[in-house]
């Protein structure tokens, strides 16, 4: 089966997918850069000490980090969804096709997760004033990154190839369950200095709620999309390296049957020689070289019993 | 249905294959007693290395604040060692494929693998936490609600166990396999980790009005074994078949 057979008509909507998701999170960073109003303080609606210092209220341009940071992370937490969703569609079928996907998947949630990490540690930096806080929606998404890099560890760590996709599917699930844990982590921790974003009123004004859903909506678009790709990819690869196993066994199996044919021929020739060395009783015509007669008559003798 | 099959009837229960296995794991450890030994070895030293740590640390109050945390770490890092341990000698003569040709359910397998771990691990903390209060404590005014530990050290331990023995199962035969329960271990159970250390803290320092912290950081921990086991169990039958 090859990869276009494979193909979905999910594939003709990747270039789409990828322009309009670029073209959006672009006009979403103009539209942050331009029209959108700076922030007093942090995106909170009460001073809040941390490390011993009082958040500022001036105008912050380190907000702006927003408008590209919760994208991102929205897109890692949907992306790895479907790594999940593959593992538990591998262990249900134990098709490896699966396995292959799960860890495209996980590929491209690790981009996202170090896209979120990076520009989450500079919002820290920047607006909170420390490099990093214990802080609830911190330590879990840090868990994540820790389990997502885990993940690929536990690959190399494996041989076996079918052992290495059951126990990957095992442990991207086990994973998985401290993503919600830290989508929901606000909600469920009220003190939390993390903002509740994701709600019917997210209180933010019109000018500042468009270029952060045109940026969501965008990075969402090219996450799909990058995930399509890297699955063509390695769709590809894994057919590749299908292809060079089918290759070197047809090499194999062309110069198992050359040996045999050049065998053939020479037990063919010791036949012939040891007809005449018989008929004529002289073995000085062959014994110029008796090892090599030896060796050439002796596995003519069964094959001659057969 | 299996167990009306002609031929069946004398079929162990799962609970006598449960206690089986069980009975397997303690005695084997009884005899050679590998497992607590070095787990036993290791928690003191790791005491040890607090004792430097600590060194400067004049004050047993602020202590008081962070043994709580302290208390978890010497855990964690005991049990990593033990986890690895208790299927050192599963590999061993095939005795994990002996077990697995046996017409036993994979969940009674874990179930009381992961049993033995938590009995391995409550006689090193029964060790190790005495052990703990003598290095560090002694002096120490306690709160009055120092003896609710208790409940955390046993929703933490059998947290640990349950994904622990998914866990090492899986990397038992892995390349690098110490480094690499630690690497799995440690953040799987991270909530596990945070709950139970707020909850100790809690119980530790026992300042009037803070005691809802400790019982939704019991819930939560609760909630996390719950599932974890859970799916530890489900899982299970994965990680060994093949």
């Amino acid at each position: 089966m090859t990869y276009k057979a494979n193909q979905r008509p999910l594939d003709a909507l990747v270039p789409v997918a990828l322009v309009l998701g670029v073209a959006l999170v672009i006009v979403g960073v103009v539209w942050t850069f331009t029209l959108a109003p700076l922030v007093q303080g942090a995106e909170l609606s009460e001073p809040v000490v941390i490390a011993g210092q009082q958040v500022t209220t001036k105008l912050l341009l380190s907000q702006k980090i927003f408008y590209l940071h919760v994208p991102v992370a929205v897109s890692s937490f949907a992306v790895m969804a479907f790594a999940a969703f593959w593992s538990i569609r591998l262990l249900m079928t134990g098709d490896r096709a699966f396995d292959v996907r799960a860890k495209t998947a996980m590929e491209v949630t690790l981009v996202f997760v170090a896209a979120t990490m990076i520009s989450g540690d500079l919002w820290t930096c920047f607006e909170w004033g420390v490099w990093w806080v214990w802080e609830p929606r911190l330590t879990t998404y840090f868990i994540l990154t820790l389990l997502v890099i885990g993940y690929f560890i536990l690959r190399n760590a494996i041989e076996d190839p079918e052992r290495r996709a059951r126990f990957s599917a095992v442990f991207c699930i086990v994973a998985f369950v401290d993503a919600p844990i830290s989508f929901l982590i606000t909600r469920l921790v009220p003190s939390s200095i993390h903002p509740v974003v994701f709600r019917t009123d997210s209180g933010l004004p019109p000018m500042m709620l468009i270029p952060f859903l045109l940026g969501l909506f965008g990075m969402l678009l090219m996450a799909f999309a990058l995930t399509r790709i890297a699955l063509a990819i390695n769709a590809r690869a894994a057919e590749v390296e299908e292809l060079k196993a089918r290759l070197e066994e047809q090499d194999a199996q062309a110069q198992r049957a050359a040996a045999q044919e050049a065998l053939d021929r020479l037990r063919a020739a010791g036949v012939r020689v040891s007809d005449s060395a018989s008929s004529a009783h002289t073995p000085e015509v062959v014994g110029s070289n008796p090892d090599s007669e030896r060796s050439v008559a002796a596995p003519d003798s069964p094959s001659k019993e057969v | 249905m299996a167990d009306r099959m002609p031929g069946n009837e004398h079929r162990p229960s799962k609970f006598a294959q449960y206690r089986a296995l069980l009975a397997k794991d303690l005695r084997q450890e009884i005899r050679t007693r590998e497992m607590l030994t070095s787990m036993v070895v290791y928690a003191l030293l790791v005491l040890t290395v607090y004792g430097a740590a600590l060194s400067q640390v004049g004050d047993r109050v602020q202590v008081v604040a962070f043994a709580g945390g302290m208390l978890w770490a010497l855990i964690v890092f005991t049990s990593l060692l033990g986890l690895n341990r208790s299927f050192a000698h599963e590999t061993e003569s095939g005795c994990l494929e002996g077990i697995l040709l046996a017409p036993v359910d994979r969940s009674v397998i874990f179930l009381a693998k992961a049993t033995s771990n938590l009995v391995f691990l409550t006689v090193v903390e029964l060790i190790c936490v005495p052990l703990f209060f003598i290095f560090f404590l002694s002096g120490a005014e306690l709160a009055p609600t120092t003896p609710m530990i208790v409940l955390p050290l046993v929703v933490g331990t059998v947290g640990v166990a349950g994904v622990g023995t998914l866990l090492s199962t899986m990397t038992i035969d892995t390349r690098g396999r110490d480094v690499l329960l630690a690497i799995l271990l440690i953040p799987v159970i991270f909530p596990l980790l945070y709950a139970c250390v707020s909850a100790c803290s809690v119980a530790f320092v026992g300042v009037e009005g803070t005691f809802g912290t400790f019982w939704t950081s019991l819930a939560v921990a609760a909630a996390y074994d719950v599932i974890m086991v859970a799916a530890a169990w489900g899982l299970y039958e994965f990680v060994v078949e093949g």
